[in-house]
């Protein structure tokens, strides 16, 4: 067991952080907070699939000339899936930040329980 | 050589995508909405073409992304299913963008509606690519086009409480699309594909080996729910009467009648595709999808019956309908499936209607939204009132609308299962609920109220909103002969289905 | 003639029914002409009532039901993760064919010898160009929120970018120097990173963001005017529709010569590809920048 948990560090700490991020998202009333969880939680997604394309003791996927062999270098294919999916993350970041500031600017608190009951008032 | 036709839903996509990238260089919303509107109609044609042509044929075929085939490279794939889809989003969408033109262009500021247009492009994109898609991570990249392009379409009206109920949704969005995210990676760890085909043999291989059975459960489970947290299913509906009921009216009717929709096919395809349906049976998602999809029909209903702004009536009506839709998925039958499809063609036809003709009425109700201010507003507007009674007969199920029909296709399907006596009681309740919020809807709108009163509500309206609206008129009328045709000419329609849902 | 009132009645009724009136309905005439007319102020405030104690019910429960639906989640991947293939060893089921054929024929294939840029650009492409959408979208959202364009100005933002441009004007002199010195270094290693994706690591996406990077520092030394002196509004958004645009009709024939099996033009396109890219990369990362700090660009 314990031997599992070691070998699979990176993917238990990607779990945990997963949870914290998780729990930020859906507990904080900060929408700030709400972001940085969710961005923790992004991360760790992000952790876990880097970990999933390395193998012991290879190198990075630039293959060298006259060294055309799969087994020097570690899987290319989690690496590119981790850049994409960082790039979709830091647009949606973009967008909530944004949103969050034009929200700040229009009733001038970022407290999602403080807006909710604002925006009730505010509806016909 | 490949015949031409077969790249036509490549050039759909890459049509919107195109047509989205031009809208955001306009100056102007006017020629940003003509461009839009073109982009549809070629789109509307291509898929046609390409309907015709799956049809003939009578099987799905695979188009490479690209030089590199099946393992190695992007692909989509086209069967009669994922053809019918493209050309009705197309045409919804359309009709949307016409019945809700004027108050697209009253609700939404001068200098943004080019982008307004970019999002709505790119949107149309993302549902394709959605209904296409054959890699499992180009539907994830999608996913995540269609939600930033959706919550924009949201905050496009710039108020306050939208502004809120945007948040609510991304934030949900983002909980949903990173639930899909580790299930696809958990699911790339002990399959090693990423592509449709490849992946469903090697799901297969491992169930049949019986190796990695927790990591597949999850991985399964962690997709469907952050697929249904993205598609308002039942317990996660939470943000979606804000943000639908909020929005601008083509807004709310693209988001309630197309949105939630290409998640669903999504999901349907890796439901079919990837997982196979006898899996998520044996596995038991298919009972909680059923299990959700029937509260969700139920409680949808209650949440409308407590609601008095017209549009969040609506949207909470969206809720029971997806509710109908999991519903039969969850019958884990090829019928659930076909029946599912219908009711997704159903919905994306009646709630469009709906919201344009509730959005029509408010504006002939000086763009007051409770229920008690859009008495009598029939009158003012007699095609809005006909829409709107319409659309609600619909979604009771009276004969003759498309309701009905898939209704009853729910029905039958459930009759081959052990679930027959559940999912009959619950079709029955949920049609008295549905009947019990938009009866008293119609009569409101229907029966006339004291001169006096319509004085004060028609004196907010102004005289160019009360003025005959030639492009709504010209929407509904289609929308409504949609609904007759889904319920009169249904055989042909879900003829397609089946033969679509046999070569998913 | 006596029909008239009762019609009335029967009007009276079925509105206040439709409006949820609960009233009994077997009273008589006469008292129903007595009854003043429903009021609706009453029930929308009893409305408002009853959605704030629910908004606070909800509020109660919430955390309760979010902490457990976390932890359960926590605790079903934890058991997941450690039935997952073990960390870092080749018999694991995703070190298969594919990744393989990536890496054994990625240079013969795509004509770059870094796999991961072979992946992005060229066997999954499409996911790629998708991912630019998604860039290209979030600037647009963006600038819709916060772009000022004195349609829905108020005065506090206007006098606010006002402060900001007087403080422009004293800018840090140590933060001016050295963005002097460095900027052109900074432009000089974007543009080798950027040209360098296939053999390297690198890339559009690397060397946008470094670009826009060295954009953000120029424009924080030196103010924004100065960025709009090479790059206005107009310029801006041109580059950034135009790198996008780029990509997707590049690779938009791209795809429909591979599909179709046609021979492959574009071979020498990567160079060009990684280009466009990156000018949307680098768009995107200065108009955040910009976009959130002045709200204009």
């Amino acid at each position: 067991m314990l031997e599992t948990i070691l070998q699979d560090r990176f993917a238990v700490t990607a779990v945990i952080l997963f949870g914290i991020g998780f729990m930020n998202l859906m507990l904080q009333q900060d929408l700030l907070k709400k972001v940085v969880g969710f961005n923790i939680m992004d991360s760790a997604v992000f952790l876990l699939l880097a970990s999933l394309g390395y193998i012991e003791g290879h190198t990075a996927p630039i293959v060298e000339e006259g060294a055309v062999n799969a087994s020097l270098y570690i899987n290319p294919i989690p690496s590119g899936l981790v850049l994409t999916g960082i790039v979709v993350s830091v647009s949606i970041t973009a967008f909530s930040l944004a949103l969050i500031q034009r929200i700040y600017r229009r009733y001038g608190t970022i407290q999602l329980r403080e807006l909710l009951e604002k925006a009730k008032k505010e509806e016909d | 050589m490949r015949p031409l036709v077969e790249n036509f839903p490549f050039f759909c996509i890459f049509l919107a995508i195109v047509a989205g990238i031009l809208s955001a260089t306009l100056c102007h919303g006017r020629v940003a909405y003509g461009l839009t509107l073109a982009s549809n109609a070629v789109i509307a044609v291509l898929s046609a073409y390409t309907l015709g042509y799956v049809c003939t044929t009578g099987e799905s075929f695979v188009y490479t992304m690209g030089r590199f085939t099946a393992p190695f490279g992007n692909a989509i794939r086209c069967g009669p299913l994922q053809a019918m889809m493209a050309l009705v989003f197309t045409l919804v969408m359309a009709t949307s963008l016409i019945g809700g033109q004027r108050d697209l262009f009253h609700d939404v500021a001068r200098s943004r509606q080019p982008f307004y247009f970019t999002m709505v492009d790119l949107l149309e994109a993302s549902l394709l690519a959605l209904v296409y898609t054959d890699d499992v991570f180009t539907g994830y990249v999608f996913i995540e086009i269609s939600t930033i392009a959706a919550c924009a379409l949201v905050m496009a009206k710039d108020t306050g409480p939208n502004l809120i109920a945007t948040v609510r949704y991304l934030f949900m969005s983002l909980l949903g699309s990173g639930l899909f995210l580790i299930g696809l990676t958990i699911l790339n760890s002990i399959t090693g594909y990423l592509l449709m085909p490849p992946l469903a043999q090697a799901v297969a291989a491992l169930w049949e080996s019986g190796s990695y059975l927790v990591p597949l459960t999850v991985s399964v489970g962690l997709i469907v729910a952050g697929l249904g947290i993205k598609s308002a299913m039942f317990p996660f509906h939470m943000w979606l009467p804000d943000a639908h009921g909020g929005a601008t009216t083509t807004s709310s009717a693209i988001l309630s009648g197309l949105v939630l929709k290409g998640y669903i096919m999504l999901m349907m395809t890796m439901m079919v595709r990837v997982f196979s349906m006898d899996l998520m049976e044996e596995l038991g998602v298919t009972d909680v999808m059923l299990a959700f999809g029937l509260l969700g029909m139920i409680f949808g209903s209650l949440g409308a019956l407590r609601e008095y702004h017209i549009k969040r009536m609506l949207a909470y009506s969206s809720v029971a309908q997806i509710g109908y839709i999991f519903m039969g998925l969850g019958v884990g039958s090829t019928e659930g499936v076909v029946a599912s499809c219908f009711h997704v063609l159903v919905h994306a036809c009646c709630k469009p209607l709906l919201f344009l003709c509730a959005g029509r009425l408010s504006a002939v109700s000086g763009h007051h939204r409770s229920l008690k201010n859009l008495r009598g507003s029939a009158y003012r507007d007699l095609v809005a009132g006909l829409g709107f009674t319409v659309g609600a007969l619909s979604m009771i199920g009276i004969p003759l609308l498309g309701g009905f029909v898939s209704k009853l296709y729910f029905a039958n399907a459930s009759l081959l299962t052990n679930k027959t006596a559940v999912v009959l009681l619950t079709i029955a309740l949920s049609t008295v609920l549905n009947a019990l919020y938009y009866i008293p809807a119609l009569l409101g709108i229907w029966v006339k109220p004291a001169p006096e009163e319509t004085a004060i509500v028609v004196a907010d309206a102004t005289a160019e909103e009360l003025a005959f609206d030639r492009s709504f008129t010209a929407a509904a009328l289609v929308l409504m002969a949609a609904i007759f045709v889904l319920g009169i000419f249904y055989h042909p329609i879900t003829d397609v289905i089946e033969l679509g849902v046999r070569h998913f | 003639m006596s029909n008239g009132p009762e019609k009335q009645d029967w009007r009276t009724r079925l509105v206040s029914w439709v409006d949820g009136d609960r009233e009994p309905k077997d009273q008589s005439l006469f008292v129903m002409e007595q009854r003043h007319r429903r009021r609706f102020l009453p029930t929308e405030e009893e409305h408002e009532r009853r959605e704030k104690t629910r908004l606070h019910r909800f509020f109660n429960w919430y955390p309760v039901a979010a902490v457990f639906i976390a932890l359960t989640l926590v605790t079903v991947l934890l058991g997941t993760v450690l039935q997952m293939p073990l960390f870092g060893q080749e018999s694991n089921p995703i070190n298969n064919e594919v990744a393989e054929h990536y890496l054994e024929h990625g240079e013969e294939d795509t004509g770059s010898s870094n796999a991961v840029t072979a992946m992005i650009l060229s066997y999954r492409g499409f996911d790629t160009l998708g991912e630019s959408c998604v860039l290209f979208l979030a600037v647009t959202s963006v600038m819709m929120l916060l772009l000022k364009d004195g349609e829905d100005e108020d005065g506090k933002l206007a006098r606010r970018s006002a402060r900001e441009a007087d403080q422009e004007e004293h800018g840090d002199i140590i933060l001016k120097r050295t963005a002097w010195v460095l900027t052109p270094f900074i432009f000089l290693f974007a543009i080798y990173v950027l040209l360098n994706g296939e053999t390297s690591p690198g890339g559009g996406f690397s060397g946008g963001t470094i670009l826009g990077a060295g954009l953000i520092l120029f424009s924080s030394a030196f103010g924004q005017r100065n960025v709009r002196v090479i790059m206005d509004r107009k310029t801006y958004s041109f580059i950034r529709t135009f790198g996008l645009m780029l990509y997707a009709l590049l690779y938009g024939a791209y795809i429909f010569f591979g599909a179709n099996g046609l021979p492959n033009y574009l071979a020498g396109m990567a160079l060009l590809i990684d280009l466009a890219v990156g000018l949307v990369v680098a768009c995107t990362i200065y108009g955040f920048y910009a976009l959130f700090s002045t709200g204009e660009i």
